[in-house]
This record gives C-alpha cells, sequence and structure tokens, in this order.
C-alpha cells in the first residue's frame, strides 16, 4: 500500500503528443502498425512544431510529448527538429517530453543540449517484443541505450515497460523490473498489450486483469522508492475493471486517462500532463 | 477590434449610465471571448468550463464595444490615471495584446498602462515594454502548488514564479493578484505575500467572491480580511513577517504593531491608481474600498473589524 494519493494524469491539449512523421513509420511493429500514430497531432516540419507550441501556450498548454514512427533501427527521425526543440525550450516554459527510440550517443548529447525535459523510453526488454519491432537487439541492449541517457545527463528517463505480449505476463516482464533495480529509477510507466484491429496481433487477448495485479504488486516491492505509473496504453475495457483496483488499493501512483467516474468516486487530483512528468515539473508533491 | 469594457469604465466615458458611489480611477477593458478563456480555473466566471455569461467578470458587467470607439472617448476624458486590460485565454490573445496597446498610442492615449496577464513566453514582455506597457499584473491568485492544482490553474506554479521574476527584471516592478479565501491557510497566504513583497511586488488583494451559481468556497470574513490588508500594508513598509504575526500551535498571534496601520491600508490594492469600485462586493458591505471618502466614513467600523479579527485569529 502506497502512502501517497493517486493522481490522474490527463493530458488532453494541454499536453498533446506530437508525431514528427505524419501517419508513417519504416518500423512497423506488429502490435502497431503505426495505427496509434493517428491519434497524435502530426506535424509536417520543424516550423509547424513551433506554431503548435505556440498555440499550446496560447490555450495555457503546460507541453508537448514529441513522438513520431520510427526508422528501421527504431530511432525516432528527431534530427532535422533539434533546433525548432532548442527555440521552443528559449521561448516558452513548456515541458518537452520525447519518444525516442534507440537513438546514438551523438543525438542524444544534442538533445540535451536542447534542454529536453523527459525521456519516454521503450524498456523493450523482452525478446519477443524486440522481435515483433523487428529490431536487432538484445535485452542487454536495451539498458546499455537507458544507461546512455542517463550518462549524458538526463535526469529524467522514464522506463515504459510493455506487459503482457501476446496476453500473458512473462518471465521478461518481470526480468525488465530486476534489471531497472540498479537505476533506482523515480518513476517507471507500465502500459498493457491492447490487441489492436489491423495488426496481426489482433486476434490475440489482453494479458488477465488478476495477473497485471500481481506483476504490480510485485513492481512494488522490487522497486520501493519508485512511483508507478499506469499509462495510457492499455485496453479501454481495463479502465472499468484495472483501473478501479489498482486505485482503490493504491497500487499505482499515477493513473493516466481514467474514467471520470473513478476520478469523481475516488476525488483523485487532476494534472494535465503525460503520466511521465516529474513533479519537479509540475509543482506539486 | 472587439473589446469588453467594464460598465464604470463606461459610464464616465459617457457610453453607458448607472449609478455609482465611487468612480474608477483607471479605465479596465477585458479581452473579449465568445466562448471565454480556455484556463480552467474553477472560480473564474470567464473560464469556458462554466456556463456563466462571459460579459461577467467577478460581479461586474462588461458590455462588449468596438476598441477604437471607446479609446476616442478615453482620448477626451481626463477622469482616469491608467488604462488596464486583462488578458484572456485563447488563439491569438498574444498578438491581440500587441495591437491595443498600439492602438491606445495611436489614438492618443498616453496614461500608464498595465496588462493583467497569465505568464507569457519569454520575450513577450520586453515587446510589451517598447509599446509602452508600464508594468503587468499577474494572476498567481492562490498561495500554495496544491492550490494551484486544485483550482485548475493554466502553465505551473513555477511558470508563474518566473514569469513574476522576469516581470520584475523587465520592469522593475510587478502586481501580483491573490485571492483571499480560496481554502488556503492563513500562514500560507500571509507567507505568500511577504515573499512577493520581498522580491519587489506589490501585491494585489481579492477577497474571494462568489458570483451567481459559481460558488467554489464562501465569501471570506471580513474581519479577518481587514487582518490581511493590515499585514499585506505592513509588509509593504518593509515590516518582516516575524515583526507582524508569531504562529504558536496553530494559532497566529499577530502583534501591536497591527493597531498602528493607517486608514489607507483597507484602500483597494494594485498597481498605482487602480480601485476597482465594487468589483469584489457590494456597496454596502466594502471589503476593498475604492475612496477615501467611503473610508473616512467608515472609519470607526473597519478599526472595529481589525480588532475583532485578530481576536478571532488569537483563539484560534
Amino acid at each position: 500500500m502506497r502512502d501517497r494519493k493517486v493522481v490522474a494524469f490527463i493530458p488532453g491539449d494541454k499536453f498533446p503528443a506530437v508525431t514528427i512523421t505524419g501517419y508513417s513509420c519504416s518500423l512497423m511493429c506488429d502490435f502497431c502498425r503505426g495505427k496509434y500514430l493517428k491519434g497524435m497531432t502530426p506535424v509536417r516540419k520543424p516550423r509547424e512544431l513551433y506554431d503548435l507550441a505556440n498555440r499550446v501556450w496560447e490555450r495555457g498548454g503546460r507541453g508537448l510529448l514529441i513522438s513520431g514512427g520510427f526508422d528501421k533501427y527504431g530511432k525516432l527521425p528527431i534530427r532535422p527538429y533539434l533546433s525548432v526543440i532548442r527555440d521552443i525550450k528559449k521561448d516558452f516554459d513548456l515541458i518537452i517530453s520525447i519518444h525516442p527510440g534507440f537513438l546514438e550517443r551523438e543525438v542524444i548529447v544534442k538533445l540535451k543540449e536542447c534542454k529536453v525535459d523527459i525521456i519516454d523510453y521503450s524498456f523493450a526488454f523482452n525478446p519477443l517484443l524486440l522481435k515483433y519491432m523487428r529490431l536487432n537487439l538484445k535485452p542487454e541492449d536495451v539498458v546499455k541505450h537507458f544507461r546512455e541517457w542517463l550518462r549524458v545527463g538526463f535526469e529524467h528517463v522514464v522506463p515504459h515497460i510493455l506487459l503482457g505480449l501476446r496476453g500473458y505476463i512473462s518471465r521478461w516482464d518481470y526480468e525488465a523490473l530486476r534489471a531497472l533495480l540498479q537505476f533506482n529509477p523515480h518513476l517507471i510507466v507500465l502500459l498493457v498489450f491492447i490487441p489492436t484491429k489491423g495488426t496481426p496481433l489482433e486476434s490475440l487477448r489482453p494479458p488477465l486483469v488478476k495477473d497485471i495485479l500481481d506483476y504490480v504488486n510485485y513492481a512494488n516491492k522490487t522497486l520501493q522508492c519508485s512511483e508507478i505509473s499506469l499509462g495510457c496504453m492499455r485496453p479501454v475495457e481495463y479502465k472499468d475493471s484495472l483501473d478501479e483496483l489498482l486505485i482503490s488499493s493504491k497500487l499505482v501512483n499515477r493513473v493516466a486517462n481514467p474514467h471520470k467516474r473513478l476520478i469523481e468516486k475516488y476525488g483523485l487530483l487532476k494534472v494535465e500532463a503525460c503520466c511521465s512528468v516529474p513533479y519537479s515539473c509540475i509543482n506539486c508533491s | 477590434m472587439k473589446i469588453r469594457a467594464s460598465i464604470g469604465t463606461l459610464s464616465v466615458l459617457g457610453l453607458s449610465r448607472i449609478k455609482m458611489s465611487a468612480v474608477p480611477t483607471t479605465a479596465y477593458f477585458l479581452q473579449y471571448s465568445e466562448e471565454g478563456c480556455l484556463g480552467e480555473c474553477t472560480y473564474c466566471t470567464q473560464s469556458h468550463i462554466n456556463l456563466f455569461r462571459k460579459d461577467y467578470l467577478s460581479r461586474v458587467i462588461w458590455p462588449e464595444c468596438e476598441l477604437e470607439q471607446v479609446v476616442v472617448a478615453l482620448s477626451k476624458s481626463s477622469t482616469f490615471k491608467r488604462v488596464c486590460l486583462q488578458t484572456v485565454i485563447r488563439r491569438g490573445f498574444l498578438s491581440e495584446v500587441i495591437n491595443f496597446t498600439r492602438v491606445l498610442r495611436e489614438l492618443g492615449v498616453h496614461l500608464p498602462l498595465s496588462i493583467a496577464v497569465t505568464p507569457l513566453p519569454k520575450g513577450m514582455l520586453e515587446t510589451l515594454k517598447s509599446l509602452g506597457v508600464n508594468r503587468v499584473g499577474i494572476g498567481l491568485d492562490v498561495v500554495t502548488p496544491e492550490l494551484f492544482l486544485k483550482v485548475r490553474k493554466p502553465y505551473s506554479w513555477s511558470v508563474y514564479w518566473s514569469f513574476i521574476d522576469k516581470a520584475l527584471e523587465v520592469f522593475g516592478k510587478a502586481t501580483v493578484h491573490l485571492i483571499f479565501g480560496l481554502g488556503e491557510k492563513l500562514i500560507d497566504f500571509i507567507s505568500t505575500m511577504a515573499s512577493l513583497v520581498s522580491r519587489g511586488a506589490d501585491v494585489a488583494l481579492f477577497p474571494y467572491t462568489p458570483v451567481g451559481n459559481l460558488r467554489v468556497s464562501k465569501r471570506p470574513e471580513l474581519k479577518v480580511y481587514r487582518v490581511i490588508q493590515a499585514i499585506r500594508y505592513l509588509l509593504t513598509e518593509g515590516y518582516n513577517l516575524d515583526d507582524i504575526v508569531k504562529l504558536s500551535g496553530h494559532k497566529l498571534l499577530v502583534k501591536d504593531v497591527i493597531y498602528d496601520v493607517p486608514l489607507e491600508a483597507f484602500l483597494t490594492s494594485g498597481c498605482p491608481n487602480c480601485n476597482r469600485p465594487f468589483y469584489t462586493e457590494s456597496p454596502l458591505r466594502i471589503y476593498n474600498y475604492p475612496s477615501f471618502n467611503l473610508l473616512i466614513r467608515d472609519k470607526f467600523k473597519v478599526y472595529e473589524q481589525l480588532n475583532e479579527g485578530v481576536f478571532k485569529l488569537s483563539e484560534g
């Protein structure tokens, strides 16, 4: 049982997710096939990202999540946007999160120079997941990449663990937690596999709620100093079952986009930002 | 360009007629937005999240008008000592603020100009200064980061504070608006006032005002508000917080220096010459006095309220 109150993170239009590759992706992972890009705001060139930042400011927004499709090496093609990100950080007090994939050190250093605040890191530790991503990476490479971000000096590198690929929680999901132990992350985000229509995995089912609860219990015991967030990628039907169980038992600290019903029932504080944003950026404790 | 002006301002300019027991000494404008402000402050009539009429801000009505028409009338009037524009958050509001200041100056209004704004992008303050804006008013409104989230202020607590510092750097002064009665602890309110004053900011005090069915809290007790007004006055006179109050358990003990405050402590606080007549209260029960005449009329009552307030706090 965690003593902190559970907080609802609702990015909405105050913290929009942006795709810098439009709706296209070269990686085309088997569990996504670029479907989730369609829920993001597309920008076609750096100037459009700047204008979007201005619009976000003009609606009292908090920040931007810069994401998009990856190239075939699992990297977000961020280079053309580096200078405009620097300008945005210079001109606006917006929080910038990036979902970068597995970038090379040189670009990581540049992102640090641009004063990017948060890295949403896909902690794809499960070899099956890496296979579905068509990446020639091993679990230890994922850890190595994670360490790279920290070495460059990023304070807020938030590992995202996708649970229950193919419908069951595997030992790799548990291994991912143990691999993170050495880093003592301040926050981890848990995502739940969604069998998405139009992908090769559409006919599968999501992992069982009971198994997820066991996992989250274990995560609490393993990473005692880390906050745990239930991220926005989870089956919509779980918002009634899993969400309520996690909120009422206080097994997580944060939930992204919970039902309004649960917000009211449990009197959750609402924060209009991505669930990986640290409290130091949004000023509450 | 469409704009809203307070009914009192329009009345002074002969563009409307209402009975007034005190005349505004600042001409008040409010940026026009049909849908309201994209900010979601729970207590504000302008926020788009409530169904309140958008020609209201606090308890005052702000009819929509053509900026040029009002400014022409304003250029001929000698009543006002300052102009104030309250912005709202909406698409294009930044460029409209710039346009407002241009129109004012081009039509020959050279009065001191305040812009009451939410935090602006960095650099925008210099632009406003170059256009003749003298100071900005910043509606921090609440006094703790927790309340800031609770009442759903836009941006973030730290963005507001860094904006306050930036405004002080650019203009050498800034007016920070605080609303008393939104559920804060008294000590938090007083400490925030002290922290603002020590940075060089002026504090504009507002009692929380429920309007119509928009009631997120109760109207604060007038006697406690008097203490807050007196403490604000002493802080601006250079007293330290420790010279004024002492915390004893949960009780806030006010020291005797509070009885030395002059009457003017109870005048409306804010930018110079801002008196906001009856913006937050009815003329029958005045929190912020808009004129010395009214204050002199009520002077015994006001000190009595202060005494009662001090007594109430000592009781805990």
